[in-house]
């Protein structure tokens, strides 16, 4: 059957519905917002002719810039504990006691008394990297020898990798360590 | 001079200007809504001066397919929700997370994972980034496995990321 649609007869459309729906939307993307541009990322290579099952090393006369970490008075109460840094055999460095501050003011200050740490850290590379001519293939090496090294925070690491990359140096490598139960004696690896 | 009101008229709102708007704004937070950013825990993270912006390149998809691992304090990792722990005291939890790991691994970098698209190079390293969101108070050695998991040959996930954050330095008065 055929409708009569009235001529002239103006249609109004309730907006309403449609209005919730949107204001909805628009609170639902502003919570879920992130600003990209807050975040920041190290991008790193993994050598390939490395990793778990490793090559026989080849001595180069080029010598790698090492810096080493250390968490000391790991005995002691967790306020007490600190990670020291040691580029080369030359400078050593100590990183202030106990854990990073939470609260924005001591967050702050320790930041900035951290700062002046690796500021001397980054001088250190700079000077062992001038006496290999600042040569280009010249890498870093970040290591954290056993029992304490690998108790170091992953923070420190990341900031004595920044130091490295504040000096010029890009190519640092990593002293690896295997999980102890994926190794042959741990029960080795099987995929898939 | 008093300004006379009518009463009993209906005042009608235009409501069209609002609509646009609201439009608008919709279309601007869909376009910048980071649907990734779903898969990283809120975590401290380290101070870093000379990183680069944690912003994938959107040319490069297979890139921004990149495998978040969390790394909590406390020692669990965290993968697309599922929480495992690294640091127990027993050892087959911790053999339980590594192989986790391990299993998303091998799936995100399966060369059949995305129906025409190579995911490996020639020489069969995955294309396919992986990014550590690391706590700065998370212990190294989780780390360390975390990478060395990722560097097994049949995994060979050699590009990592790892998440830090650039400390905002307010200037100076009066520079």
């Amino acid at each position: 059957m055929a409708r009569n649609i009235e001529q002239g007869e103006e249609t109004q459309l309730n907006m309403t519905p449609m209005i919730d729906v949107c204001f909805q939307l628009i609170v639902f993307f502003m919570l879920t917002l992130k600003f990209p541009s807050a975040s920041s990322r190290f991008e790193s290579q993994l050598p390939k002719d490395r990793g778990q099952a490793s090559s026989p090393a080849v001595l180069t006369p080029i010598q790698d810039i090492s810096v080493k970490l250390f968490r000391k008075d790991t005995e002691k109460d967790k306020t007490q504990h600190f990670t020291r840094v040691r580029v080369g055999e030359t400078t050593t460095v100590d990183l202030p006691r106990g854990p990073w501050p939470l609260t924005g003011d001591e967050e702050e200050a320790r930041r900035v008394a951290e700062d002046k740490i690796f500021a001397q850290v980054t001088d250190a590379i700079k000077a062992a990297w001038s006496h290999q001519q600042n040569n280009p293939e010249v890498k870093g090496e970040i290591k954290t020898p056993p029992p304490t090294g690998q108790l170091v925070p992953h923070g420190d690491v990341m900031r004595v990798l920044d130091a490295f990359v504040a000096a010029g140096i890009s190519a640092v490598n990593f002293e690896g360590a295997p999980p102890p139960l994926l190794t042959k004696e741990g029960g080795g690896w099987d995929l898939r | 001079m008093a300004v006379k009101v009518a009463t009993g008229e209906d005042t009608i709102l235009n409501m069209t200007p609002m609509i646009d708007i609201c439009f608008n704004l919709v279309i601007f937070f869909m376009l910048t809504l980071d649907l990734s950013s779903k898969e990283y825990e809120q975590l401290t993270l380290a101070f870093a001066d000379h990183a680069v912006e944690d912003k994938d390149d959107p040319a490069d998809p297979i890139a921004s397919r990149k495998l978040i691992v969390n790394v909590l304090p406390d020692g669990n990792i965290v993968l697309k929700g599922n929480k495992w722990n690294l640091s127990s005291q027993d050892p087959k939890e911790q053999y339980a997370a590594l192989k986790a790991l391990q299993s998303e691994m091998a799936l995100v970098t399966a060369d059949d994972g995305l129906a025409g698209v190579k995911l490996r190079e020639p020489d069969m390293a995955s294309k396919i980034p992986m990014q550590i969101h690391g706590d700065r108070a998370a212990n190294w050695r989780y780390v360390q496995w975390i990478i060395a998991t990722a560097s097994h040959p049949k995994i060979a996930m050699y590009k990592v990321f790892f998440s830090v954050k650039k400390p905002i330095v307010e200037d100076a008065p009066g520079s």
